[in-house]
């Protein structure tokens, strides 16, 4: 696995979390979309970017029409299915580049990552969130602490059934 | 006319798998409402009963539906200082 495109999200979470280089051992290289630049506006977030885009570890992927179409289609998609947390362009964008590039899309927003359980149009897409990626980076007891330490970090609860769905077992 | 319209339905219900659909939606109508009752327990209701309008009204928005960007772009609060008071409201961004 080479490249990943992140979402505002994610990239944010992620900045803010003591031991955020270790991503790179799953994505060497991450792909932002140039729409979601404007949503990046935490110092924390901006520095991040900035480390990133000098040590040759981030893209920006520009504005193009045949992703916009893609994007439209998939937004309206998932929008027009009332219980689902809804999806913003910049998300939809994202998640169409990744669609159309067969490359993982990174976000923490549930949105995409339930609809592509039932929707056929983005079922190959691997959405990806960053409970998932702390479990592919970390085992065992060093898993616990790290999810203890992003929580810690970054604001973020992973609810119990999210947790008990990975076999973590995770007590207050 | 009356064709194009039910052809387009019929393709749109064609993108959903409604065995999955029900299944899956069945499971994640408890982790929202189990994601909202964690927002709920650990909101500040002090901090966020104390704050003017627009941004008390945002705040109990952002508690029951989790979404921040959807509650900015309705209160016209901006994303950085909304993230701000979710941050001293305590109101987490719970991962379903």
């Amino acid at each position: 696995m080479s490249i990943a495109v992140v979402d505002a999200c994610f990239l944010i979470n992620w900045s803010r979390f003591r031991y955020r280089e270790d991503l790179f051992k799953l994505y060497p290289r991450l792909a932002l979309p140039e729409i979601v630049l404007s949503e990046i506006r935490s110092s924390d977030a901006k520095r991040f970017m900035l480390s990133l885009a000098t040590s040759g570890k981030l893209i920006i992927i520009p504005r193009v029409n045949l992703i916009d179409r893609e994007a439209l289609k998939l937004f309206t998609l998932i929008n027009s299915i009332p219980e689902l947390p809804r999806i913003d362009e910049p998300e939809a964008y994202g998640l169409a580049y990744a669609k159309l590039h067969g490359i993982p899309f990174l976000t923490d927003n549930a949105a995409p990552r339930i609809a592509r359980e039932f929707l056929r149009e983005i079922r190959e897409v691997q959405v990806l969130d960053s409970l998932e990626d702390l479990c592919r980076l970390y085992s065992g007891e060093y898993l616990l602490l790290r999810i203890k330490e992003f929580m810690r970090d970054t604001g973020i609860v992973f609810s119990k059934k999210r947790l008990r769905e990975k076999r973590i077992e995770y007590e207050e | 006319m009356k064709n194009d319209v039910l052809r387009r339905i019929l393709e749109s219900l064609n993108e959903i798998d409604w065995d999955k659909y029900y299944k899956v939606m069945d499971e994640y109508r408890k982790r929202f409402e189990e994601a909202r009752e964690i927002r709920r327990r650990s909101a500040d209701w002090d901090f966020i009963e104390k704050q003017p309008e627009p941004m008390k009204t945002a705040l109990k928005l952002l508690v029951e539906t989790g979404d921040i960007k959807y509650v900015a772009k309705l209160s016209g609060i901006r994303i950085g200082q909304l993230e701000h008071l979710r941050f001293k409201s305590k109101i987490p961004h719970v991962v379903v």
